[in-house]
């Protein structure tokens, strides 16, 4: 029985590519080296699956459905195209190209989640590296409102905290870890300081570090619930460092200040180059939102939340992502690739897609593919088929195709590129 | 009695595992129909582990199981992302595209009845 090495998870943005799986009768019976959540992946990849394409809960073949996908985004005013972080970019690429056919707006999951990062960075820009250096290199790791141990499993024993690499062989005992939290999670215990924000004061913290960083002191007692002590002594520890990284998720992009909260960082960032190496990298969640951004970016200048409506792409978050296009009852069809909006997204926007004609492209069902008009089963990419995936740090990896899909289901491309073709006509 | 709580969301890893079987899957439903609670907030509204407790928000109201766990600090809460805690959120943007989903106020009592079932969220949903 074939055992594929050098496997790619296609769950998280970490993309580890060392998972050995086993394939038996195209079953896959064994993986080795994943996390419990890319095991839960591999293993039950085939159970839960949209068997056929639905019209209306009716089972189609699928030159109906497709026809019928293209009938409802023709018909369509304000189209949106929104999912697409766990397919592969050439999926991603197709949906550009029709979202330019139909004149809609096609957005992706990071405007509900680094959304705002990609906004500060286009604003202040970004000192970066990949993962690898980090693991070369860092002896300070800051992981700031994000927690990999329910995340990003294995990032910390691969990438980060626990990882040895070449200037730090003695892995864990050669750097020093930060946590920075609202709550106490389970990153406590991995952290060497665990620092406790209030609810909404990353920005006045990440300030205060600043300002610290920049030789002022501080006149205060606490900030943000953060003793100054602390503050003095992490901002020190930061400015004596060998090689500092920062490791920031949705703690700083979802709360109180958004995008003002990834700008801060940045900023302290950029003061620590002053003093030393320092880099911030997002901890980016879907395997493939990363290449969600690159793809769009590509293709049409703008790495989400672009409107095709006048012929040529337009940029506007707030105006263009998809809670605000829903919420607003705006978007009169939908087509949802490789994502579950109706679980996810505030409930009002997520009843918007239950009223309007919705397609859904999905290898599984979900809340989303249970009120879809049209549903069209897909391969699962990076098990069924292949492709290209960014990891969180910007690296392209290829995917491996591990087996056979059920018969007649198709990658998310093809499906695309059938649509295309019959919206052209 | 009603406690206000601030509430944070997240993903687990539980919830990962889960979605992976499947979003309908007992196991998935399991990791996101419920509430994190302090002990000390959870007696104070009368309700122990595995009971149901009504979460509201100004924005809209769920039912979910309650969870006690001494890791989370009295006055705070928090909630799995997902089809149960997604009725608490304002669409609301402020033009950046993402809504508020973590710090949020909310309000939590001990709830009448058991939470709702997928299927009827689902019901709900569809009108």
């Amino acid at each position: 029985m074939p055992v594929y090495r050098s496997v790619v998870c296609p769950f998280c943005g970490c993309l580890c590519d060392d998972l050995e799986v086993t394939v038996e009768d195209n079953r896959i019976v064994k993986v080795r080296n994943g996390c419990a959540i890319s095991t839960s992946k591999f293993l039950h990849h085939h159970e839960n699956r949209v068997e056929k394409p639905l019209i209306d809960g009716e089972s189609a073949t699928l030159e109906e459905a497709v026809k019928e996908a293209a009938e409802i985004l023709k018909s369509a005013r304000r189209p949106l195209i929104y999912g697409l972080s766990s397919t592969e970019c050439g999926a991603i690429a197709k949906a550009i190209e029709l979202a330019e056919l139909i004149g809609g707006v096609i957005d992706n999951t990071a405007s509900v989640c680094h959304g705002p990062t990609i906004l500060a960075l286009q604003t202040l820009g970004e000192s970066k590296c990949t993962l690898g250096t980090v693991r070369n290199r860092a002896d300070l790791i800051i992981y700031w409102g994000c927690n990999p141990l329910e995340a990003h499993l294995r990032h910390l024993t691969r990438y980060s905290a626990m990882a040895r690499g070449l200037y730090t062989s003695g892995g864990r005992k050669d750097r020093y870890v930060v946590a920075v939290d609202v709550r106490e999670t389970r990153m406590k215990r991995v952290a060497d300081l665990f620092v406790k924000v209030k609810p909404g004061g990353d920005y006045e913290l990440l300030s205060a570090l600043r300002a610290v960083v920049r030789g002022y002191g501080l006149d205060v007692d606490e900030v943000s619930g953060v003793p100054r002590d602390v503050i003095l002594e992490l901002a020190e520890r930061m400015k004596k460092s060998r090689f500092g990284a920062i490791f920031f998720g949705l703690g700083l992009t979802q709360s109180e200040g958004r995008h003002m909260n990834i700008e801060a960082a940045i900023g302290l960032v950029a003061d620590l180059n002053h003093h030393t190496k320092f880099v911030l990298i997002p901890m980016r969640g879907h395997y493939n939102v990363a290449g969600a951004n690159t793809v769009t970016t590509w293709q049409t200048g703008y790495p989400y939340a672009v409107d095709f409506s006048r012929g040529y792409p337009r940029y506007n978050p707030g105006e263009y992502t998809a809670v605000d296009l829903l919420s607003r009852g705006e978007a009169d069809a939908a087509l949802i690739i490789a994502s579950d909006p109706v679980a996810h997204l505030p409930y009002k926007a997520a009843r918007r897609l239950a009223e309007i004609p919705t397609i859904v492209l999905d290898p599984k069902r979900s809340m989303t593919s249970m009120i879809g008009r049209v549903v069209i089963p897909t391969a699962a990419a990076g098990i069924e088929a292949e492709g290209t995936a960014y990891r969180m740090d910007g690296i392209p990896i290829r995917l491996k195709k591990l087996m056979e899909p059920p018969e007649g289901v198709l990658p998310d491309a093809e499906i695309l590129s059938l649509i295309i073709e019959e919206v052209m006509g | 009695m009603e406690i206000t709580v601030t509430l944070i969301t997240g993903r687990t890893a539980e919830q990962g595992v889960g979605k992976e079987i499947g979003k309908l899957s007992e196991r998935y439903q399991r990791s996101v129909n419920y509430i994190l609670l302090n002990p000390g907030d959870a007696e104070r509204i009368g309700v122990g582990e595995g009971e149901a407790v009504e979460v509201s928000t100004l924005h809209g109201s769920t039912r979910v199981w309650c969870k006690l766990s001494e890791d989370i600090e009295a006055g705070m809460a928090f909630i799995p992302l997902g089809p149960w805690a997604n009725r608490l959120f304002d669409p609301e943007t402020h033009g950046t595209g993402i809504p508020s989903v973590k710090g949020v106020e909310a309000k939590i009592r001990k709830a009448e009845g058991e939470p709702p079932t997928l299927e009827e969220l689902l019901r709900e949903l569809k009108g």
